[in-house]
């Protein structure tokens, strides 16, 4: 719906100038993105936009990559970039200090992929006010277990919409297939998730 | 509803869940039974997976608060508006009159209703048997009338009252006791407080369209009222309009002012006194009229708001003054007449009316304004009736004298002024109203009404800053004066407040003398741009001279006028000259003054955080503000003015509007501005060859952009639009290759590599504890590893800041006594340094060091007066203790320097914070060591107090406090090293202090957020230290 590409076809001469155009217009859901995706151990030291930055010469650099996979929609390949960079800057920084973890566990540098960990950690945030606390959590926790329990491409497809704020071409563009099938992918996992929280409700 | 996304199919629930989670994301409540209803056949799924999707949207929204939503801290800063005053204290008299049980009649009087409340009573609608009529009466608060003191007053208020016969002042028909209750009759006005008027103003910004269509059926008409024979024209003693659907109404006033009266009448321009028209109703006038224009008027706010933000509520006051028409300045400035035609009157009677604001003035259905409620007045010539030093009225509008006690007739010039200021831009001129009592003197300044909105007229503007000057001497010393300048004002002549601006002198007299003016109008837009630059365009002026000879001996018959016009013209032309030269010298000494403070206090005064970006330029006293705010105006409106042509000039002086915004720190509009600047250089290209100047005053913008971006963080537009300029300066081989263009290349290279190199040292520096002060025993090169980011970035910087440097010398070797070559090229390896500390790289940055030196070294021998080079010198040398602990004498040459330049300059409070800041960064390679902690405390000590001063003296800088603050973090490292725990808190402490006392004072942006947690941290830390040790 909204994921109006850069009407620049790859190959465009002047590749930093759709490049600059790209992020500029996707910032708001890149910066999203990190924010769901980054370990909060990080929250601190690392800057999101530090990461769009960076990932900005990775992509900059790297545009003939794009250039020569035509069928990816730049939006997904600019994904790609900044979640690598991400995962990178992470590894980097738990190197460098480790004492910063010295209370946590080491997380392998796959987890910053992997949506359940992420929504994990999304549902240990902030919760509002003291008085609503107890029921966020429960309703979060329940939340989170359900999430576990179902399939890895359920899951991210639930992610990707909801938390990602992406459209269902986006969606599928990023899981690499066709808008009907994430259509009705998206609506199948959303059940299944409904059966799952009504499951643990009942318990 | 049902569309595919293009040619695939979607899951038509998929569709649905996409619109119910946009929906909630926008905070909406959709309802789940609506879905059910509308779409049958889907109902089992959508039943079963919508309140997931609520849960996990729910979810969702809390980590977006979470982690993306700014700091709530620094935006509750500065939003204590509060709203107190005599409303609401009236308020809760009034509802303990209420609770008293109140009486039918008083007198001759029979209550009606209750109509509201003011000073100590309640008014009523009341009939006076005896004449018929109804009045509005006023009864004093049970509880009040038994103090005497009150009594008096109240007596006192209805007799000044009653003295005075004006239009514009409600009439008092008696005064009498009754029930133990005094109270006192006056007409009744069928009007509108001004006060709910810019409410309604306000509101009509927000109207949907529905609502408006509901209200434009009954907009603006009124029930006529009149009762015909009242013979004195807007006066209407019967208000039938209670119960009449009919009713005036705020929004009705509203829309009154935004209205072009003048085309009917000029009733509401005129003195009322001097009307001679039969007197009209507001129906006859208005009637069929006005439903069109309110309904215009409405339309094309809606169409505005709609254009600013389709989802966005307009409530902000500021946006609903963009959207005000012409129409209602010059309304509201004959309404402002016209009280103070009142006041002056009263004024003469001996009468004050100590409480004029907004509440306090009706607008009825003929547009005629009435001063109410001289519920404060106090006679003149018993003026010991008053205890002193009582504080009556609305601080909010309350002249600075008034709340000392004091205060002469000015005081209700002082009030009329602020409110003419709220009717200009629908907001209040005093922020805190209660602060006023501690310190009148710093709370009474008002924001320039056109740093709101531009819309307001510059007349009104002056003529409000004069109205509301702190000293009563400043002011119109008489309610007349006001009434007269405001009247000139919308007669198109100058105002008398200041002269005013050639430019605008000739605007106007187009305006006055429409015939000439059309006869000349062609001549008259060459004449208009010639004003502004004579000295540059001879050929131009002498071609308009020639053409306004031409239109002269065809004009035969308005020969006269044109020659006058013509002598009146060229008359200006000189003034216009001087007036345009004068303000380019103020403009660029000022700039130039600015940068260079600016860059050295920001840059090296130990402030490292990333906080401190927001203002790096921050050096700016409010005065320099305003000053560059003037001449924002000035060239601003040069711009707009000769945009067809002058089309250089106008571009240029666009360019220096970005810059002024720049550095007053508005870095989107600056952006804006530039933008537009930019568009007009590439209209200019698109004409005629380019020559060098314009090509390179084209890059000077394109550089400001660049600096801009980079200090918004927006760094892959700077970057992007860095290339597309090399690229742009690329076809251009001839100007590239010159002089002034290589060192255009320079110094756009120059603000690729500084912007980013000290935000590197900051980040880098993060990971060290402390407030980022390095370590002096360590240094750098402490095997730290440099976090990849800033690697890849410092490089980048590393390479553009070299290349600015290759430029550079090429440039010195060609032109050696270029002193402008040599300043940047110092400036670059200045930069150079914070890069190779960034990059670890001791050696670089020394040799950087070295070099940034001995150019200052030879520019001091070519200008050996030059403080700007002396305070160069003296900052690039003090900067070497960041990277060379060791070699302190020629760090203390740095301090010497310093205090050579205070010598001369004493109170230049640049100079003082260059020493404080030198002072400070010695303190920080001494300290590690035992036997050098005394000494550090000494300069730490030394450099603080010079700090407090300066911020003492300019407590709303925050470049000075935060400097305060680093040195307090500094001493209370060394006191902590000395195992002195309650100093070390002292000095915490106190930079806690400075720091909130900045918070609420400064209006920038910046949150100090990471300051404060350091400050926070290392608070507690110490309180758990001293709970430990004994």
């Amino acid at each position: 719906m909204e994921s109006s590409e850069p009407s620049e076809q790859p190959g465009h001469p002047d590749r930093d100038c759709v490049l600059g155009q790209a992020f500029e217009e996707y910032r708001a859901k890149l910066e999203r993105m990190i924010a769901f995706r980054m370990d909060p151990a990080f929250q601190t030291r690392i800057e999101p936009g530090d990461v769009i930055q960076e990932s900005y010469f990775e992509a900059s650099r790297r545009f003939s990559e794009f250039q020569s996979q035509s069928n990816i929609p730049l939006f997904v390949w600019i994904r790609q970039r900044v979640l690598q960079t991400l995962v990178d800057m992470q590894r980097a920084h738990s190197r460098e200090k480790r004492s910063v973890f010295l209370e946590s566990r080491m997380p392998e540098a796959n987890d910053f992929q992997s949506t359940s960990l992420s929504l994990a950690r999304v549902l240990m945030a902030n919760v509002p006010t003291p008085s609503q606390i107890a029921m966020r959590i429960e309703e979060e926790e329940q939340l989170k277990l359900s999430l576990d329990a179902m399939h890895e491409t359920d899951r991210e497809i639930l992610a990707l919409r909801h938390f990602e704020h992406l459209s269902n071409s986006e969606t599928a563009a990023v899981l690499g297939i066709s808008p009907t099938a994430a259509s009705n992918r998206y609506v199948r996992a959303a059940a299944r998730l409904s059966e799952i929280l009504n499951r643990f409700g009942a318990k | 509803m049902n569309e595919t996304d293009g040619q695939d199919e979607r899951h038509p629930v998929e569709l649905l869940s996409e619109e119910f989670s946009e929906r909630l994301r926008r905070g909406e409540s959709p309802s789940i039974d609506d879905y059910v209803q509308q779409y049958p056949e889907h109902s089992a799924l959508i039943r079963s997976i919508f309140p997931s999707l609520m849960l996990v949207e729910r979810v969702s929204a809390g980590t977006r608060d979470s982690s993306v939503g700014g700091s709530d801290r620094s935006s509750n800063v500065g939003n204590g508006r509060m709203n107190l005053g005599a409303d609401r204290s009236a308020g809760a008299l009034g509802s303990e009159l209420s609770s008293v049980e109140l009486p039918e009649s008083f007198g001759d009087f029979e209550v009606i209703r209750r109509i509201g409340s003011g000073g100590m009573g309640v008014v009523y609608e009341a009939i006076q048997r005896s004449l018929q009529r109804h009045v509005a009466l006023k009864v004093m608060n049970a509880i009040a009338s038994e103090k005497p003191q009150n009594k008096m007053r109240f007596r006192r208020e209805a007799e000044s009252a009653a003295g005075l016969h004006h239009t514009n002042i409600v009439p008092v028909f008696g005064i009498g006791e009754d029930h133990g209750l005094q109270y006192y009759a006056m007409q009744l006005i069928e009007g509108i407080s001004l006060h709910e008027v810019i409410e309604s103003v306000v509101g009509m910004t927000n109207r949907s369209p529905q609502k408006r269509s509901a209200n434009s059926n009954n907009g603006g008409r009124v029930d006529s009222v009149s009762t015909g024979g009242s013979g004195s024209p807007g006066i209407h003693g019967i208000g039938l309009w209670k119960q009449s659907r009919g009713r005036f109404r705020p929004q009705d006033a509203a829309g009154y002012l935004m209205q072009d009266t003048t085309s009917n009448t000029r009733r509401l321009a005129v003195v009322p006194n001097a009307s001679s028209e039969a007197p009209a109703t507001f129906a006859d006038r208005f009637g069929d009229t006005a439903q069109v224009d309110i309904g215009e008027v409405t339309s094309r706010i809606e169409v505005a708001v709609q254009t600013v933000g389709e989802h966005e509520a307009i409530t902000d006051k500021s946006r609903a003054a963009e959207l005000l028409p012409a129409h209602y300045y010059r309304n509201v400035a004959s309404l402002i007449a016209n009280v103070a035609n009142a006041l002056d009157y009263a004024h003469h009677c001996g009468v004050l009316h100590r409480d004029i604001k907004p509440a306090n003035l009706l607008l009825d259905h003929e547009g005629t304004v009435w001063v109410t409620d001289f519920g404060l007045a106090k006679r003149s010539d018993t003026e010991g009736a008053t205890e002193t030093g009582e504080v009556l009225g609305t601080l909010r509008y309350m002249a600075p004298e008034q709340l000392r006690g004091g205060g002469d007739s000015r005081i209700d010039i002082y009030s009329l002024g602020l409110t003419l200021y709220e009717l200009l831009t629908l907001q209040g001129g005093i922020e805190s109203p209660r602060a006023r009592l501690l310190d009148p003197e710093r709370h009474s300044v008002i924001a320039f009404p056109r740093a709101l909105t531009k819309r307001i007229p510059r007349d009104l503007q002056t003529i409000v800053l004069k109205a509301c000057a702190y000293d009563p001497n400043s002011r119109y010393q008489r309610a007349r004066d006001l009434e007269s300048d405001l009247l000139r004002f919308l007669e198109d002549r100058p105002i008398a407040a200041r002269r005013a601006n050639p430019l605008e002198l000739m605007v106007r007299w187009g305006r006055r003398n429409p015939a000439i003016a059309a006869l000349t109008v062609a001549t008259f837009g060459l004449l208009l741009s010639l004003a502004g630059v004579l000295g540059v365009w001879n050929r131009q002026q002498q071609f308009s001279l020639e053409r306004i000879e031409a239109e002269k001996t065809r004009a035969e018959t308005n020969l006269v006028q044109l020659k006058d016009a013509l002598t009146r013209v060229s008359a200006e032309q000189e003034r216009a000259e001087s007036n345009m030269q004068l303000a380019l010298e103020a403009f660029d000494s000022i700039t130039t003054n600015i940068a260079s403070r600016g860059s050295s206090i920001g840059a090296n005064s130990g402030v490292e955080d990333e906080d401190v970006a927001a203002f790096e330029d921050a050096t700016l006293t409010q005065a320099d503000v305003e000053l560059l705010q003037l001449l924002q105006d000035f060239f601003g409106r040069f711009a707009e003015e000769n945009a067809t042509d002058l089309r250089i000039e106008s571009a240029i002086s666009r360019r220096r509007v970005g810059e002024i915004q720049h550095r007053i720190g508005k870095l989107e509009d600056a952006t804006q501005t530039l933008e537009k600047s930019l568009k007009e250089f590439a209209a200019l290209r698109r004409g005629d060859s380019v020559s060098t100047d314009v090509l390179l005053e084209e890059i000077a913008a394109r550089q400001e952009l660049i600096s801009v971006l980079m200090k918004r963080g927006q760094f892959p537009r700077a970057l992007n639009f860095y290339q597309e300029t090399r690229k742009f300066i690329d076809r251009f081989p001839d100007a590239r290759d010159s002089l002034e263009g290589r060192f255009a290349i320079a110094k756009l290279l120059n603000s690729m590599s500084s912007g980013g190199a000290r935000l590197a040292e900051t980040r880098r520096r993060r990971v060290l504890p402390g407030i980022g002060a390095v370590r002096g025993g360590q240094g750098v090169g402490g095997g730290e590893p440099i976090q990849p980011v800033l690697l890849a970035r410092l490089n980048r910087e590393k390479e553009w800041n070299e290349e600015a440097a290759a430029i550079l010398e090429g440039l010195i070797q060609e032109r050696p006594d270029n002193s402008a070559f040599r300043a940047t090229l110092s400036r670059v390896h200045k930069n150079h340094i914070h890069i190779a500390i960034g990059l670890n790289d001791i050696e670089v940055a020394d040799q950087s060091f070295q070099k940034a030196v001995a150019l200052l070294e030879v520019l001091l021998e070519q200008h050996p007066e030059s403080t700007a080079f002396k305070y160069e010198l003296a900052d690039t040398l003090g900067s070497m203790v960041a990277f060379r602990p060791v070699d302190e004498e020629r760090s203390t040459r740095g301090l010497d320097i310093c205090n050579a330049i205070l010598e001369e300059h004493p109170a230049v409070p640049e100079y003082q914070a260059l020493k404080a800041s030198l002072l400070s960064r010695l303190a920080r390679f001494g300290w590690p060591m035992n036997d050098r902690n005394e000494k550090a405390v000494v300069r730490l000590q030394e450099a603080a107090t010079i700090q407090r001063s300066l911020v003492e003296r300019y407590p709303s800088v925050p470049i000075y406090s935060v400097s305060l603050v680093q040195t307090l973090f500094q001493i209370s490292e060394v006191y902590l090293s000395m195992k002195r725990p309650e100093k070390a808190r002292q000095a915490i402490a106190e930079a806690l202090q400075t720091l909130d006392r900045l918070r609420q004072l400064s209006t920038s942006q910046a949150g100090f957020n990471a300051i404060l947690d350091r400050l926070g941290e290392r608070g507690k830390a110490l309180e758990n230290r001293a709970d430990g040790s004994p």
